[in-house]
């Protein structure tokens, strides 16, 4: 382990790898602020751009943009109230208020310090700590794999979409999409339905864009306004910076939450939504003056957002030891790395640890390009979230296209085009579809798993994997009554409902 | 607050009806694949293989279909409930929106039809040009300037940074122009 560390250090004295932090952190800062455009959305339009760089360029690349992304939600969410991103619901509650009172410059430097200390923090406890689960999950063998994938299903499913059936109902769509072609265990085609171009299965590139970029451009040109958003922004009111005594009066909320983004960050499923929120709710319960939040308070702008930047490294602990994406950027990631021929997984420390290894470092020396750029960046952006649509949504309907072009089959754009009009519908009865694409991936890790325990368990499947392998057992016993609280949660709330009355 | 949750309570009738639809079609496809799954599973990978992992290749698409057809059931019926309740005020589709994202949708599906013809570049300044128009800009010389210039930037990028080759045009004199664009680009920015 020490020797694949020291190797990945290494392999960060390149300067190439920063450049291309730099442009994906602006590039994910950019669209941030957006509010109308997602993280989501520019890591699946810029998927293939990674993949025909290096390792070490391409996924550096994609996760600038999604830290950056993550933080440039704040800069929309504290000048006008309209978060550039999900994470960011929270940061509306005192943002709009100091902004009124003139304290814009202060919120926005506040919520970079803060995302950038809750990020590094994070991926410092991620560096550390990864590897050690690493070789715990090489300890045990593929039931265990099998019934944490089921029980990770299980809870992203439920928790990923504000209802559990419509979850659901996304993973099993994603699960029957990812068994669409040639069974890898045994070698028979499965619904192909007579199409060639299916023997070989979905393929993971047209449908990240077809999930998550369509739906976004269909849903940008819907309203007839021009720009994402009316309001006029005025920086000649931002006021003065943040003082160095108004930051040291958060650093105990910043560290608190950054401790409960990096708690929420390794479960999947739950992601920087959560963390905003809860992070949001545990300052404002710990703060001396709790009346102030909502009102303009710096704290309400530290605790959301160090808490959801905190979530960023941790995502990859499930990802990269287990294979399991936690959420839909991590599905992307996971879609990056197997494009460079990189399975996450038990093995991949093991294969790989010195390419993991300087990954992970770059994750953590990029907090300070993160700083730098998000300070010169700030006023740019700030006045770019006035840009009109007749520009962005053009750009970024040409990108969708180039990216699944880039895979070299010009069937994939039927297969993105299907894929984006069932989502956008889907998406339009408030179907959430991190599920599906987690799901998807997981389709042939779940399959092949159980395959081996079959082997292993000689006949008696259930006996071993409910007796014979206790942590296995634990999983799918937790997923088991999960799914049956999922059941009787209706008629309990019905019921807690009814009694006042 | 209130009027936000009546409305994801009750739902307007168009709503809940293509709702309905929505859960009734994906019910019924559901129970149709888990129905047909052997059927659907092609003969041929090896038998023996099979046998000795004890796990069909019908095994997990039948389950995963068989699941869905009972979540389907539950979703069908709690939609034909909303259908019932549902108002004539609420959340709603809406013509004029319908109407731009099937503009858009068309456009989206002329794209890969022309491109064998007209190549990667034409293509992409005819779609971004009329996406430019669609959403409000009517500034020719704007209109022409960026719908001219995102298709050989995105081009120059793609083919010449990322080596990543982009569909040229059947037309012999739009494949010429444009790779005499790039490399006079080439020459001026890569030499």
């Amino acid at each position: 382990m020490i020797d694949a560390f020291l190797q990945g250090l290494a392999l960060l004295l390149r300067m190439d790898t920063y450049l291309y932090i730099a442009a994906g952190l602006t590039v994910g800062m950019f669209v941030g602020a957006m509010p109308g455009l997602t993280t989501t959305l520019a890591m699946a339009v810029l998927l293939p751009v990674s993949f025909k760089l290096e390792p070490m360029l391409g996924i550096p690349f994609l996760i600038g943009v999604y830290k950056g992304g993550i933080y440039g939600g704040s800069i929309s969410a504290i000048l006008v109230g309209i978060p550039g991103t999900g994470a960011s619901i929270a940061t509306t509650f005192d943002g709009p208020a100091l902004t009124r009172m003139g304290k814009a410059r202060k919120a926005l430097e506040m919520a970079l310090y803060s995302s950038v200390i809750g990020d590094f923090l994070s991926d410092v406890f991620t560096l550390g700590f990864i590897g050690l689960v690493a070789l715990v999950v090489l300890l045990v063998g593929p039931p265990e794999v099998f019934a944490v994938i089921v029980f990770s299903l299980v809870l992203i499913a439920s928790v990923s979409s504000e209802s559990g059936l419509k979850g659901a109902i996304a993973a099993c769509i994603g699960l029957g999409l990812g068994f669409i072609g040639t069974d890898a265990a045994t070698g028979a085609t499965r619904m192909t339905f007579g199409i060639d171009a299916l023997s070989a299965g979905i393929p993971l590139i047209p449908l990240i864009i077809g999930v998550f970029a369509v739906p976004e451009v269909l849903e940008a040109v819907e309203s007839r306004t021009p720009r994402f958003i009316s309001e006029h922004i005025d920086l000649s009111k931002a006021g003065e910076r943040l003082r160095w005594d108004e930051f040291r009066r958060s650093i105990r909320t910043i560290l608190r939450s950054t401790a409960i983004g990096t708690g929420i960050g390794m479960v999947p499923g739950v992601g920087q939504v959560v963390a905003a929120f809860v992070g949001y709710s545990a300052a404002k319960r710990a703060s001396k003056n709790p009346e102030n939040f909502g009102r303009g308070e710096l704290d309400g702008i530290a605790a959301p957002e160090a808490a959801n930047n905190a979530v960023n490294g941790p995502t990859l602990v499930p990802l990269l030891t287990l294979g399991i994406p936690g959420d839909n950027i991590t599905a992307i990631l996971l879609g990056a790395f197997v494009a460079h021929g990189m399975r996450p997984g038990p093995q991949i420390f093991q294969e790989q640890g010195p390419l993991m290894y300087a990954l992970l470092l770059t994750i953590v020396l990029a907090n300070v390009l993160f700083i730098f750029l998000g300070y010169v960046l700030l006023k740019p952006f700030a006045k770019a979230i006035q840009l009109q649509k007749a520009y962005l949504v053009p750009i970024i309907l040409a990108l969708t296209f180039v990216g699944t072009l880039s895979t070299g089959i010009f069937s994939d754009i039927g297969i993105m085009i299907i894929a984006g009009i069932c989502s956008y519908t889907l998406r339009k009865f408030n179907f959430d579809l991190a599920p599906l694409v987690i799901a998807f991936v997981l389709a042939e890790p779940i399959e092949y798993r159980l395959s081996q325990t079959m082997l292993y368990a000689r006949g008696a499947v259930f006996r071993y994997l409910f007796v014979d392998r206790p942590i296995a057992s634990v999983f799918l016993i937790g997923a088991l009554i999960w799914i049956g609280y999922l059941i009787v949660r209706p008629w309990l709330r019905r019921r807690s409902e009814l009694q006042p009355a | 607050m209130a009027a936000e949750a009546n409305s994801q309570e009750a739902p307007s009738r168009p709503f809940a009806l293509l709702e309905a639809g929505l859960a009734i079609f994906m019910t019924c496809a559901a129970i149709a694949l888990t129905y047909t799954m052997p059927e659907l599973i092609a003969e041929g990978g090896i038998p023996a293989a099979q046998d000795f992992l004890r796990l069909s290749p019908v095994f997990f698409p039948e389950l995963t279909f068989g699941v869905l057809s009972a979540l389907g059931v539950v979703y069908s019926a709690i939609a034909l409930r909303q259908l019932a309740a549902a108002g004539p005020s609420g959340e709603d589709l809406g013509t004029d929106i319908l109407g731009r994202v099937i503009i858009v949708f068309v456009l989206s599906m002329l794209y890969p039809v022309i491109m064998p013809w007209f190549g990667y570049g034409l293509t992409t300044l005819l779609l971004v040009g009329a996406m430019t128009v669609f959403l409000g800009n009517r500034v020719w010389w704007q209109v022409l300037l960026f719908s001219a210039g995102t298709p050989v930037l995105i081009r120059f990028i793609f083919e010449r940074l990322l080596k990543i080759s982009l569909p040229s045009a059947d037309i012999d004199a739009i494949d010429a122009v444009e790779e005499a664009l790039m490399q006079f680009l080439s020459r001026l920015l890569l030499s």
